[in-house]
This record gives C-alpha cells, structure tokens and sequence, in this order.
C-alpha cells in the first residue's frame, strides 16, 4: 500500500498469549477490535493474528460476530449505514481503516467469496474478467490467458471451457460458487475471505470446494467462516471460536477441537449449544 | 370454513377476474376497431379520377398505366353533361335573336299606338285633380301595354331560351324602356306643347306599368336561375371545374379538382346535387330558405336532364377505383388537408419526441443513479424526492404555461414558439418519471451484484456502470420508452411552445427556431376548428390512427426490448 504514514503495531497492547507468533508471519492483525452496528457491539475488541499461507477458520453459533468480523477485513462493512469501528485492524501492519487508506487498493489484495453464489449476469469470460478490466485495458491473450488459469485454479476450467461466452447465470449452484471463486482469484490477491462459501450447496459440491481450499492453501492466506465444525476441522490449520462478538479461542485446529481451553468452545464443540 | 364454500368463492373469483379481463378487452376492441376501421380508409379508399389528377399534376407522380385511358373515358362522360349545361346557359344567338326580336316588334307596337290614344292622353293631362289624373292616365297606360306584357308574360313562362337567357332580355326590355317612351312623348309634345309637370306625369304613367310587371316577371325567374346555380356549384364541387381555363382561374386547391373519394362525393351527389337549398318567397314575400328535391323542382325543364345525367353517369364521369395512398403518411398537406398526407405532423411529433428524450434520457439516469446509490436519507434528500414526486403529478398544461412564461417569454431561448421550447417542456414533464422508474429499477437490482462488484475492488462508480447500471437496464429502459410513448401524445405541453396549425416540415436545422405540427396538437384542431371539418373525417381519423400506431409501437417496444434483454442476462 502506497500509504505516507504506516502507524506501526504498538507492541504494548500485544497480549502475552500471543507472544510466540511471529508478527512478521502474520497477515491480519486485529488489537482491541471493536464493531458497532449503532449502539450494539458486535465484535467487542477482539485480538487476532492470521497467519500468512494458513487456513484460518472462525466458528460459532449464529450471529456470534464472525461474518461481521470477515467482512471488516476487507470493509465491506462501510456498505453499512451504522456501523462503526474501534481498535486497531492492519493488513501487513498496516491499520485499514486509517482514514487515507485507498479502499479499492485493499479490496485487489483481499478478495471475497459471499454465501450465496452471485456471479454477474455477464457471459463466464466477462464475470472473471471483470476484475482484470478495472485496472485498465488488458490485451486480449493476456485476458485469455488469466481467465484460463483462474478457472484452473478452481477447478473449473473443464466443465465451461466450451462455454465461455455462454450467461454465467446458466450455471449450477455449485458450479457458481466455483466461478466466483475464480473471479475472485482472477485479480491475485494476497488474501482469500471465504464467508460460509459452502452453505448454500449440496455435499458433493462442498467436498469440491473444500478441496480446492486445500489446494489453494500456501499461495493464498485464507479465512473461512464456517457454521460447520466438521468442515473447519476439515480444512483449516488456525481455527477461532467466536462467542456473542467475543473471541473465545484462538489455537491450531488439531487441539482446539481435541483439548479445547475454555469451557464455552468445548460447550460448543460438543454440541450442547449452538 | 367448509370446502364447498371456499370452492364456491374460488370459483366466483375466477369468474370475477375473467369476466372482468372480457370487459376490458371490450372495450379496447370497441375503442380501437372505428378508429383502425376509419382510421385505415386515410390510406386504403375508394379514390376518383379527381384524386389520380392530383397525384399526377400537383404531386408530379407518375400515373398509373390505364391512367390515361380512364381520364379519356371521364372526360367523354362528362362532355354531354357540359354540352347541356353550356346550351343551357348560353344558348344559341338564333334563339335568343328570335324571343328577342319578337319583343322587340311588341314592344314597338305599343310604342306606336300610344300616338292613336292622344285625345285621351290629353282628356286625362287637362284633369285638375292630382289623384284623379293619375288613375286616369294608368288606365291609358294599361290598355296600351297590354298585348306587349302578355307576350313577355308568355315568354318568361315558356324561357325558351333558357332562364338566364330570358332574364337577360326581359332585363333588356326593361332597362330600354325610358329613353323610348320619352321619345314618343316628344312626338306627341310636338303636335300640342305640353308642359314640363304634365310631361312627367305622363312618363311615370307610361313607365310604372310595364317595369314593374317585367320585375314581377323576371323576379321569381331570378330565384329559379339562383337555384339553378346553386345545383352548377353542386355539380362543380362534384366534378371539378369544366375547362382548362376556368381550372387555371381558381386559386383554392380544393376548387380546382372534384371529389378525390367515392364516399365524399356520393354525399356531393346526394346533397348539393339530387336536394338542394333554395331561396322561395314565402306567404309575406319574403326569401327564406328550404331544401327541396332538385328533380322535382326542375321538373319539365332542361335542367332536369342534367339531373338525371349526373345520376346515372356517375360512376363513368368518376372513374372511381380502389387505391393504397401511401402518401398519407409521406406527402405534405395541400390546401388545409383536403388534400396529400400528415408528414409535417408526422415529423413534428418526431422532433419534439426525441428531442424531449434526448434531454430527458440522460438528466433522468444520471438523477436516479444518484438517488439510488449517492443520496443518504437526510432531510434534504427527503424533500428532494417529495420534490420529484409532485412533480410527477402536475397537469401537463402547467408545464406548458411554464413553457411559454420561462423558457419563451423570460429566458428567450427563442423568440417565439418553437420545437426547442417544446421538446424542453415535454423532458420536464416526463422528468419525474423517468427518475422515478428508473430509480426503482437500480434498487431492484440485487444488492449481492454490488458486493460482489466492490468485492473485487471496484470503486462506486465502476461498479455503478459496469454492473448495476447494465443489470437495471431493462427496466430502466422500458421506462423510458413508455415516456416516450408519453411525449408523443401529450398535447397541452406543446400547445404553447411548439405547435401551430399548419406548417411545411421542418428542417433539422429549425428545430432550434421555428415551430411545427404536430399530431396531437393538429387532430385537436382538424376536429374542430378546421372549416371544412366534415370533409376531412378521413384525415382526423387517420391522424388519430397515427398518432395511436406511434405509441402502441413504442409501448410494444418497450415490452420486445425488454423480454430480450432479461432473456440475455438469465440465460
């Protein structure tokens, strides 16, 4: 980010807990991160690290805070009258919402996937190259050649390699999903935000996209809302626990979900509430 | 509630709204189908010779090929019609020469024998009473006159030479009178002096009788020639002047050709042709009005054959044909629109249509876009579409006094009306709804595409462009097109700004300047103030037909582009 001042992570506020995660290896940085939707705290200063290359998940019961959280990442939350924010949350050490920071230039190097599959009612090609075609004029082997290969690299270039200029929106769900995903990774981006990707497709479109989650894993930082344990255990390496806008947890998957530390995430896990 | 009885209501709604939708179409098909039916006969009609005419010699079309051939056969037709109405009206000198001489020789007569009553001319000067005097000498007066005034009687009674004619020689008679009985007045002064009063007296005795039988003989024969030339106007409204040169003297269009369709002048025929209005003496004396069957009136004179003839040569003096007028919509409109077509209307609705859109389009879209996507929801943007909104429902002539009172009079963006000023007055009107439709078509567009757009680091404005606005744009045009359907048609805007009654089509260039027809605006004036209205019934309803074909096209437009468009995007 092109930015004149960088305000530097306070090294004070970095609770002890933390202390054995490189900072440099971290992506996202949340410190004391508040969200307001008009009186109500959504998110009540939540302190995080992502780690660069993982899969971080965020889980919890309904309307715990986590897709607020997701989607202050890359600010889709200014799209929201009321909704206010406090604390510090930096991409590479940088605070995004330091009031000169270019906004678009954030949304290029975090892209995001929605619930529900919404590709643009274009053809395919003009739905991945959308993104491209912002940052100027492309050439058009140039532009062939990224719809390629994002469509590659989710895993969908076979099935509408035929059909390119064919209305996105004749598609399947799954398929959607998939080409969203591609549009999103069309323009390169640093990090990945997926919010319950798989929540409006069938098992076996799921187990495609979480295996492209997989794949995708170690050239992209992913963070993953999910309402499925299963599927966080599944794919993540990171897993936060949200709880009504607090975090809970936060620890490698493997033992957060065998020997969880607070009483509220083994609550959770076991399915006594949620 | 049971089953049956919500059966029963099911059932009576569906009855309800069926019957309701044949109601309406109805009324749709009651409405339209004169309109299409009268509407057409503008274009598709039974024409005459008269109207092939027109097209050839003022037009410059070429003629049809049995044009020439069928023109021969009119004219044959009608020769033996003019060579009775040509006899009848100027009659041979011999005739003339004949009646005439035959008066001549009466009137001359009587002249003569006033000399053999001399005693009693002067039996009658020498009496001392004024009044008795007078009686005395009309009685000389009538006894001299008699045999003359029975024949004159005789011959305006037979008008062997025809009415005209024998007005003109009784009128003759009469106007000669003076001079030659002042004559044999001298003749019998110089046998006995007589004096100045006596002489006077003498010549008034001598003189009332016979002018005021001619009068009274060749008054009524007036009447019947009046008529007579009232049937000659039916007939020439009918046909067409006779000759080339009487073509050529008349400045009116409409004069120099007969009735261009069967229907007209089937009416032609039968109202100012076999009835007619004539001018009668009534009980008092006085002339009133009265229409009267023509052959009956005419009865037993040489007119009557001309009735006759124009009644049963009608359809070979007309030469009447089916015909497909394209013209109608192309040609310009000769002579009040008794002749050629609406083009100027036509082009004039056009102007001021698109001329409205260009400037309403593209304010509209941008105001929307803002009012969609910029506007919060404070105070100001609260009024501002409270603003809008009553804009919406102003009367169109509000707008068009605004028109004539802003634009013409206080800016002057011209001097006077013009299309300029119309096409601005018609974007106003349909200003409000335009923003407003397509207002709601940007917010109907699902919030995800906006996301998704942001999302993937498009700023407002290129997510505004490259996605919300091409997805809304179905109904955003659909809107738009039903508006101008709206522009089209409204008449009260235009009233004061753009329109007048009659005008050649304008160039694109006197847009800015000049004003123009326009369909609304001329079908309002054609039926009502036009002078000939009854004549043009063809040209109001092809006007209407029109000026409904415009709109109709453009709403099913609108429909076509959209259904195309939401095929695009879905599949």
């Amino acid at each position: 980010m092109q930015n004149k001042e960088k305000p530097e992570l306070q090294k004070a506020e970095t609770p002890a807990a933390l202390h054995d995660q490189t900072v440099a290896d971290s992506v996202i940085s949340a410190r004391s991160f508040s969200v307001y939707y008009g009186n109500f705290q959504a998110v009540k200063a939540v302190n995080l690290d992502m780690q660069r290359g993982k899969v971080t998940a965020i889980i919890g019961p309904s309307g715990c805070g986590k897709s607020t959280f997701l989607r202050c990442i890359n600010r889709m939350n200014d799209l929201v009258s009321n909704c206010s924010t406090d604390g510090l949350l930096a991409l590479d050490g940088v605070d995004i919402y330091h009031p000169r920071l270019d906004v678009v230039e954030l949304r290029r190097r975090v892209g995001m996937v929605f619930q529900r599959p919404n590709p643009f009612p274009k053809t395919i090609y003009d739905n991945i190259a959308y993104g491209s075609r912002l940052k100027g004029s492309v050439e058009k082997h140039k532009l062939d050649e990224i719809v390629e290969i994002s469509l590659r690299r989710a895993a969908l270039w076979d099935e509408v390699k035929d059909r390119l200029r064919s209305s996105a929106l004749g598609l399947s769900g799954g398929q959607q999903q998939r080409l969203c995903i591609a549009r999103a990774l069309a323009i390169n981006p640093e990090v990945l935000l997926m919010d319950e990707p798989c929540s409006a497709l069938d098992p076996k479109s799921t187990s495609r996209i979480e295996d492209l989650i997989a794949e995708l894993s170690g050239d992209y930082t992913i963070a993953i809302v999910t309402h499925n344990m299963q599927q966080a255990a599944r794919v993540s390496d990171f897993t936060a626990f949200f709880y009504e806008g607090n975090l809970i947890e936060f620890g490698v998957t493997k033992s957060l979900f065998t020997n969880p530390q607070k009483k509220e995430t083994d609550d959770y896990i076991t399915g006594r509430f949620g | 509630m049971k089953t049956s009885t919500r059966k029963v209501l099911d059932k009576s709604f569906d009855i309800l709204a069926y019957s309701s939708l044949a109601v309406m179409c109805m009324a749709v098909v009651l409405f339209l189908l004169p309109i299409v039916i009268k509407g057409a006969g503008a274009v598709v009609f039974n024409a005459t010779i008269e109207h092939e005419k027109f097209l050839c010699e003022t037009l410059d079309e070429s003629p049809s090929s049995s044009y020439s051939e069928r023109l021969k056969a009119s004219e044959a037709a009608r020769k033996d019609l003019y060579v009775l109405m040509t006899d009848y009206e100027n009659p041979s000198a011999e005739k003339t020469l004949k009646v005439t001489k035959r008066l001549a020789d009466a009137r001359a007569a009587t002249l003569a024998s006033i000399i053999a009553q001399e005693p009693r001319i002067r039996a009658a000067l020498a009496i001392e009473d004024a009044q008795l005097r007078q009686e005395a000498l009309k009685k000389i007066s009538e006894t001299v006159w008699a045999p003359y005034l029975s024949s004159a009687k005789e011959v305006s009674k037979k008008a062997e030479s025809g009415i005209p004619a024998t007005i003109g020689i009784l009128n003759a008679q009469k106007a000669a009178l003076p001079d030659l009985i002042k004559e044999e007045i001298e003749k019998i002064s110089a046998a006995g002096k007589l004096s100045f009063g006596q002489k006077s007296g003498l010549r008034r005795a001598l003189t009332e009788l016979p002018q005021d039988t001619l009068s009274a003989l060749t008054d009524p024969l007036t009447l019947q020639n009046k008529a007579y030339v009232t049937l000659r106007g039916g007939i020439r409204e009918l046909l067409g002047p006779m000759n080339a040169a009487a073509k050529k003297n008349e400045k009116l269009l409409r004069n120099r050709y007969g009735q261009t369709r069967v229907n007209l002048a089937e009416d032609v025929l039968e109202h100012d042709i076999l009835n007619i209005t004539i001018q009668i003496l009534d009980a008092e004396g006085r002339q009133i009005s009265t229409r009267v069957s023509s052959l009956e009136y005419f009865k037993g004179t040489p007119v009557e054959a001309m009735i006759l003839y124009c009644r049963d040569n009608f359809t070979a003096m007309l030469q009447p044909y089916w015909t497909i007028y394209l013209g109608f919509f192309f040609d310009e409109p000769y002579d009040s629109n008794i002749f050629g077509g609406i083009w100027p209307m036509i082009l004039g609705t056009f102007y001021l249509t698109a001329g409205a859109m260009i400037i309403a389009a593209p304010l509209g879209i941008i105001a929307a876009i803002y009012f969609a996507e910029y506007a919060g929801q404070s105070k100001f943007i609260e009024v501002l579409r409270m603003c809008v909104g009553t804009l919406a429902g102003v009367p169109s002539i509000v707008f068009g006094l605004f028109g004539l009172a802003f634009l013409i009079n206080t800016v002057k963006i011209s001097d006077n009306k013009s299309v300029l000023a119309g096409s601005v007055t018609l974007a106003l009107l349909v200003l409000p709804t335009i923003i407003r439709s397509c207002e709601e078509a940007l917010k109907s567009v699902p919030h995800s595409y906006r996301e998704a757009a942001l999302g993937l680091g498009a700023g407002k404005w290129r997510s505004i462009m490259g996605v919300i606005l091409p997805a809304a744009l179905p109904s955003m045009l659909t809107g738009i097109i039903i508006s101008m359907g709206r522009a089209a048609g409204e008449t009260a805007p235009i009233i004061f700004t753009a329109a007048t009654s009659t005008g050649a089509a304008l160039a694109v260039w006197e847009v800015f300047t000049q004003p123009t027809p326009a369909l609304p605006w001329n079908i309002y004036n054609m039926c009502s103030e036009h002078e000939m209205a009854d004549k043009v019934v063809h040209v109001q309803y092809g006007m209407v037909l029109t000026l409904l074909g415009i709109v109709l096209t453009l709403n099913f437009a609108a429909i076509l582009i959209r259904a195309k468009l939401q095929k695009k995007l879905k599949s």
